[in-house]
């Protein structure tokens, strides 16, 4: 196992660094010249000087033949020191501090109220098998799916908290405005909790349609099983039979699946974060790329890289973690 | 891109798209459902016509003001940074210059359309018999925010900055290729020398540089200078104006107070807070919440429809303000379908503009046909855009010899069908519904005109290396625009004159008034420019946008202007209360 667990993780350094160069690359093939990007800042009929450009090529490194400049970047990131951002300057460390934690907060939630609901949900299609509750289910599910979600969110915000209709949140943040800083704890959690609840929602409203899928899949396959057949012949309660060990079994898909969700977490969303107004790591990413902001994107590149091999690891893991079947290294099952 | 960022208030810039203000990160417009031509008649009450087309009420007789009260203005966009020095940036700009940062020079914001200069940091200045050299004499009652005295050091240091290659200062610079030379000749005094005579020289050199303390920025190398790490005046400026900087939250807010240690009258408002709200719709709904006091950008079909929301209407002054910037389209003279001043002519009277005004814009966009301001001596108000008047149009055609000789529907002249293709920013719906009506029209008339969406980074090269046909675009100015960037044939290669218009007297025109130091005659210089213009038609003028604000009724003071909002003006009744925060 452990040998396994050093091979994955010595494995995992070519695949980073082939992802951070690929990226890269795709940076300098998108042909926007940063440095004219940002001194024109579009066009106003101004001349920028030529020794203007050249002095910002090289103080961004852009001087350089691109492997220099991809070394200098990786070379940073490997040396934890992530440097500072093309556009404003300010320590990229810093900037992404501030836009993380209101991204994994939401999508932590999510992420945990979708599998709340996908289980059960997945659970009760299954046994129920082309009954009408279960296409009730599928229909519902993917009605829900096939709504974009910037549609979803603006209604949820000129419904629930415009005015024009119902009052009951609040229009945009992830906090009050005002006084915030003055409130206890309790009532920053709560004046947190009120106003992430839309911007929840439209994350969440169709997050669970996929893994309420694999869960019924899961389990169609379990219940078909000769142990669940022999308990069933024993004459265990079809409670117990479906939620202990047809259950666990099915479970396999979608523990993978999170994992896989790893870096879903910090990645945020664009849409919801600009409906609700809150600054998270999808606006920042964006923001970087049109730039484009080399040591931001590299860093955001590498940070969603690495998550998602330690995610494809983890999911790896909890394979044999949920099912005793499974085990890495030289041992026998 | 809709929008780009804008720099100071003389400069003139660029938009890609056609009915929105210039900013950087400005949401698009979406389409905007046809309307009836006609609006019902205004009422009766004077008040609520007043409303309807976005008057303020007069800043006389609001009582006497009174210090206290915070104001909360939605900006739409994070500035990059708060050293407009090193950041070119429409928001930056518009709340540090003149507020927390001061230059030598001021701009009297209540002299429309003039906007004549008035003391700032310099308390009285002159100009050498050569037109040379300027003298500033400069306050000696002056403090930086940080308690700070205010002297000559500073300037100099300010303008070192500026002029350091090593800086991002490029905007800026390019004002000053000018100058000569500059010193400090003792404390409170500073001389600058140009090279040449120039009517502009007050402008972006002097009243559109902010002074910045000499002890923080005198130090630093001008790599430090550019980065937030290294310069702290980036996040948190440091000036000598009537409000100081307290806190910037990224994408949140920046928050001013009043600065109790200032030269002159102190502002009334303890806060002015920018609110940063990036969503064009939000803006008018957090405003009814009562989370916002100035909503400055709403989008035109909102503003028409604001008449059903009473909540709106008791509780805000809507403001409709035309600024010095228009759209237009240009046609490449670079060309030889568009050589000819009757082919120019006849495209204009092909476009149904005051339709498309009326029924897509909402009518509250204003025809020009003037490169300047559109309310300023420099424009002759006696000069009205070319008619809609497709029958005309083709009469024009075809004294020009297109004719359609193989009965394709498509006219032609020496064999060469008259087919072009119209260039537009990728990113704008207003920009796509005009090229499809001109489209149609043109179609009509036997012109074939293709719709060419190109995204904003390859748009602007284009324009510079003149691979167009024809394209549109907005110029955004201040007060007083110096036209050789844009009409005179040797910005043709490096400036703004992407549709290589060359006219000999035009170029003589545009020089005599850059030398002419005389308002009344520069002026009058310019208005021929402005008929020559009209004459030849390399551009089809299409309408100067509206500036759309939403402003709470306890502030009193405020007068729109082209020099945004003069907040240190502003006050709020004292009995008012703020808008109560968002219920818990």
């Amino acid at each position: 196992m452990w040998q396994y667990l050093l091979r994955r993780l010595l494995l995992m350094i070519p695949t980073f660094l082939g992802i951070t160069l690929v990226c890269f690359l795709v940076l300098r093939l998108a042909n926007t010249d940063p440095v004219v990007a940002d001194l024109e800042a579009g066009l106003q009929g101004q001349q920028i000087s030529q020794e203007a450009i050249e002095h910002l090529r090289r103080i961004y490194d852009l001087d350089k033949p691109w492997y220099v400049q991809y070394a200098r970047l990786v070379g940073r990131l490997l040396s934890l020191d992530l440097g500072t951002t093309w556009k404003d300057g300010r320590p990229i460390a810093e900037v992404i501090g501030e836009a993380l934690p209101i991204t994994v907060l939401l999508s932590v939630l999510s992420l945990a109220i979708a599998y709340l609901i996908a289980i059960p949900l997945g659970v009760f299609s299954a046994t129920r098998q082309y009954t009408r509750k279960d296409q009730a289910v599928t229909v519902g599910v993917f009605m829900l799916y096939s709504l974009p979600r910037f549609w979803v969110g603006t209604l949820l915000l000129v419904f629930l908290a415009s005015g024009h209709y119902l009052d009951w949140f609040p229009l945009q943040g992830w906090h009050s405005f005002r006084g915030f800083e003055e409130m206890g704890f309790l009532q920053k959690v709560g004046d947190v909790a009120w106003h992430i609840t839309l911007p929840l929602l439209a994350l969440t409203f169709n997050a669970f349609a996929a893994l309420s899928r694999y869960m019924r899949s899961g389990m169609l396959e379990a219940i078909r099983q000769d142990y669940v057949r022999t308990a069933r012949a024993k004459g265990v309660p079809e409670r117990v039979v479906i939620w202990r060990h047809a259950l666990r079994n099915s479970l396999i898909p979608i523990i993978t699946l999170m994992g896989l969700y790893l870096p879903y977490l910090i990645g945020g969303s664009v849409i919801v974060e600009t409906i609700f107004g809150i600054r998270g790591m999808g606006g920042l990413t964006l923001e970087a790329i049109r730039m484009p902001d080399y040591p931001l994107v590299i860093t955001l590149v590498a940070f969603t890289s690495l998550l998602t091999m330690v995610g494809i690891l983890l999911s790896d893991i909890l394979y044999a973690v949920v099912d005793p079947r499974i085990t890495y290294g030289g041992e026998s099952p | 891109m809709a929008a780009r960022r804008a720099a100071g208030a003389a400069l003139l810039l660029l938009c890609a798209g056609l009915d929105a203000a210039c900013t950087r990160g400005k949401a698009e417009e979406p389409p905007p459902p046809p309307q009836p031509a006609a609006r019902p008649a205004p009422a009766v009450d004077p008040e609520l016509a007043a409303w309807r087309a976005g008057r303020l009420p007069p800043l006389e007789g609001q009582g006497t003001p009174v210090p206290g009260g915070e104001v909360v203005v939605q900006m739409y966009a994070d500035p990059p940074s708060l050293n407009t020095i090193v950041d070119n940036d429409w928001w930056g700009s518009r709340i540090t210059h003149h507020l927390v940062y001061q230059a030598l020079v001021g701009i009297d914001a209540y002299d429309d359309p003039r906007y004549r200069f008035q003391p700032e940091l310099a308390e009285s200045w002159t100009l050498s018999e050569d037109k040379l050299t300027y003298t500033f004499h400069l306050r000696k009652d002056v403090r930086f925010h940080d308690g700070q005295p205010f002297g000559a050091k500073d300037v100099i240091a300010t303008y070192e900055k500026v002029l350091d290659e090593t800086t991002k200062a490029a905007h800026l610079r390019s004002h000053l290729e000018e100058l000569e030379s500059f010193r400090a000749i003792d404390e409170h005094t500073v001389e600058f020398v140009w090279k040449k005579p120039y009517f502009m020289a007050l402008d972006d050199p002097f009243a559109q540089v902010p002074i910045q303390p000499a002890h923080v920025i005198a130090k630093l190398t001008g790599a430090e200078y550019n980065q937030a790490a290294t310069n702290p005046l980036n996040r948190a400026p440091v000036g000598t104006g009537p409000f100081a900087f307290v806190e910037w939250k990224t994408d949140q807010r920046v928050v001013y107070r009043r600065n109790e240690d200032y030269w002159g009258r102190k502002a009334y408002l303890d806060r002015l807070v920018f609110r940063i709200v990036k969503d064009p719709t939000v803006g008018p709904l957090l405003a009814e919440k009562g989370e916002l006091d100035v909503v400055t950008s709403t989008l035109s079909e909102a503003w028409v429809k604001m008449e059903e929301r009473p909540a709106l209407r008791e509780n805000f002054h809507r403001s409709l303000f035309h600024d010095a910037t228009y759209n237009w389209i240009g046609w490449n003279l670079a060309r030889p379908t568009f050589q000819d001043r009757r082919v120019r002519l006849a495209l204009t009277m092909l476009i149904d503009r005051e339709r498309f005004r009326k029924s897509v814009l909402h009518d509250l966009v204003l025809p020009t046909t003037c490169h300047f301001y559109y309310r300023s001596a420099a424009c002759d108000p006696a000069v009205v855009q070319p008619p809609y008047d497709p029958v005309a149009a083709v009469k024009l055609l075809e004294e020009a010899g297109w004719r359609d000789t193989d009965g394709d529907g498509v006219r032609e002249r020496d064999g060469v069908r008259f087919a072009f293709s119209f260039m537009i920013s990728a990113s704008s719906v207003t920009t796509e519904r005009l090229a499809t009506l001109m489209k149609e029209s043109f179609a009509r008339a036997g012109i074939e005109m293709s719709i060419q969406k190109v995204e904003w980074a390859a748009f602007s090269k284009r324009l510079r290396e003149h691979e167009f046909d024809a394209c549109t675009l907005a110029w955004g100015a201040g007060p007083r625009v110096d036209p050789a960037q844009v009409w005179h044939s040797s910005s043709t290669e490096g400036g703004s004159n992407f549709i290589s218009f060359s006219n000999p007297e035009a170029d003589a025109l545009i020089e005599a008034g850059r030398v002419e130091f005389d308002e009344e005659r520069r002026d009058a210089i310019f208005r021929k420019l402005q008929h020559l213009l009209h004459e030849e038609q390399p551009y089809t003028w299409l309408w100067v946008p509206a500036r759309r604000t939403l402003i709470h009724r306890r502030i009193h003071g405020v007068k729109a202007n082209l020099a945004f909002w003069q907040f240190a003006d502003w006050w709020v009744e004292p009995q008012a209360e703020p808008p109560a925060p968002a219920q818990e």
